[in-house]
């Protein structure tokens, strides 16, 4: 998926999304808004996997449904409120969210210096082969690698350098 | 560390593609190796990383693609005598109109009797003759009497709860989630795992005991064991949509841990 369809799928949902969500679910409008970018991850890397078409119809009531599960797991957390057939991810989620965010953001500044110092070509191959799930053959004609071999040879040992790093300096 | 497999192998059992035949041999050798362990788990958390790393400069693009959304709003205003004053007319002409012509129900009783027939329960067996164990077993479950259900079931015949046939494997499938209810984590996985190995033909039924197994799972901490799971759920599933935020969460939850 490209990032040009991926703002399209964004733009044409947000709005409509926002008004269901703050409306139906009784929540601020912030919420709905980190929910419905979580939820376009999640739809984002599904289609990436092949799990899904990337098809209006399908989008739009995937997409709901991805928040819905979000929202109501966000209310069971707040409410604490756990239904017994229904104990779904609010016992993983025990961590003070302040202290969370701080390591989250302490852990992505870790990875961008990890990456900085990895460089270029690395860098692109394990985003485009991890992040955006592409297969070596594409990977080698976007990166004018000699073949398919040759790209996965080098993803190799790109990983392998990039996870040095991280643990080296940690 | 044992130097029996190579960096490849090494990563294709985090990337999952490991082959099948290799797979038990690297999972006990993980199991014995420290240092194989720690190896294995510095690649997981990396790959993490770099998606975590990858998911924040999109959430930083749709920040930005809000703004954009809300500058094009701002442009659209248009005053609100305007924009409503053609539902504003109609809905006065409906309102006078209502009035004069439209005979609504006026007592809603009548509706609601017209529609009330007292709630039965429906249970599968004849009142007539004594409840099989069996029969039992499913009432209990159904009252969500989980500790009865657990009692009785030693009773029933283990002929009948032991066999392939419909009904056992739904006892079974009541046992797991009453040994899940009742916080026997560990008990309600190995059932799951035995259920998981007859031939159920029931695709709902198959769901189901694939989704709270790996809800007991992840409750239990084995959590690459719950995502290995999750990836083998079908995206048929009715917990699909659900599986894949659990995946989301379960690993972060699983780096923040092995980070920490």
């Amino acid at each position: 998926m490209t990032e040009k369809e991926l703002e399209q799928i964004y733009k044409n949902h947000q709005r409509g999304f926002l008004s269901w969500a703050v409306y139906k679910f009784n929540i601020s409008s912030d919420e709905a808004k980190d929910i419905f970018q979580d939820s376009v991850i999640v739809l984002m890397q599904n289609i990436n996997d092949g799990k899904m078409k990337n098809e209006a119809p399908q989008i739009k009531s995937y997409l709901y449904g991805i928040a819905k599960n979000k929202i109501n797991d966000g209310f069971r957390k707040n409410k604490n409120i756990m239904p017994l057939n229904d104990f779904d991810l609010k016992f993983l989620m025990q961590d003070n969210e302040l202290e969370e965010k701080t390591e989250k953001e302490f852990l992505i500044l870790h990875i961008e210096k990890s990456l900085i110092a990895l460089g270029n070509p690395c860098n692109d191959l394990l985003i485009k082969y991890y992040f955006e799930n592409k297969p070596f053959k594409l990977i080698a004609v976007e990166m004018n690698y000699s073949n398919e071999d040759s790209a996965k040879t080098s993803k190799l040992k790109c990983i392998k350098r990039l996870k040095e790093i991280v643990y080296k300096s940690i | 560390m044992n130097k029996k497999y190579t960096q490849t192998q090494i990563i294709d059992y985090v990337e999952g593609k490991l082959p099948k035949e290799l797979l038990a041999d690297f999972e006990t050798e993980i199991e014995n190796d420290i240092d194989l362990k720690k190896e294995v788990n510095q690649y997981k958390n990396t790959i993490l990383l770099l998606k975590l790393q990858q998911d924040n400069i999109l959430k930083t693009k749709m920040k930005q693609w809000d703004s954009e959304l809300e500058n094009e709003k701002k442009g659209k205003i248009i005053p609100f005598y305007m924009k409503f004053s053609v539902s504003i007319a109609a809905s006065i002409v409906f309102a006078f109109l209502s009035f004069h012509f439209l005979i609504l129900p006026r007592n809603n009783s009548v509706i609601y009797n017209q529609f009330y027939s007292e709630y039965e329960f429906m249970s599968s067996r004849s009142i007539i003759t004594e409840p099989t164990c069996e029969e039992t077993c499913m009432e209990l479950f159904q009252l969500k009497k989980y500790d009865d259900y657990l009692t009785n079931i030693k009773n029933c015949s283990p002929n009948i709860i032991n066999s392939e046939s419909e009904v056992s494997i739904k006892l079974r499938f009541y046992k797991a989630i009453s040994l899940m209810e009742t916080k026997d984590y560990k008990n309600s996985v190995l059932e799951f795992e035995s259920l998981q190995s007859l031939p159920i033909n029931e695709i709902s039924l198959k769901n189901d005991i694939d989704w709270y197994y790996i809800l007991c799972l992840a409750k239990l901490g084995e959590t690459e064991k719950a995502i290995f799971a999750i990836s083998k759920l079908s995206s048929e599933s009715k917990y699909f949509e659900k599986s894949q935020i659990l995946k989301t969460t379960l690993q972060k939850y699983w780096y923040e841990n092995l980070l920490r």
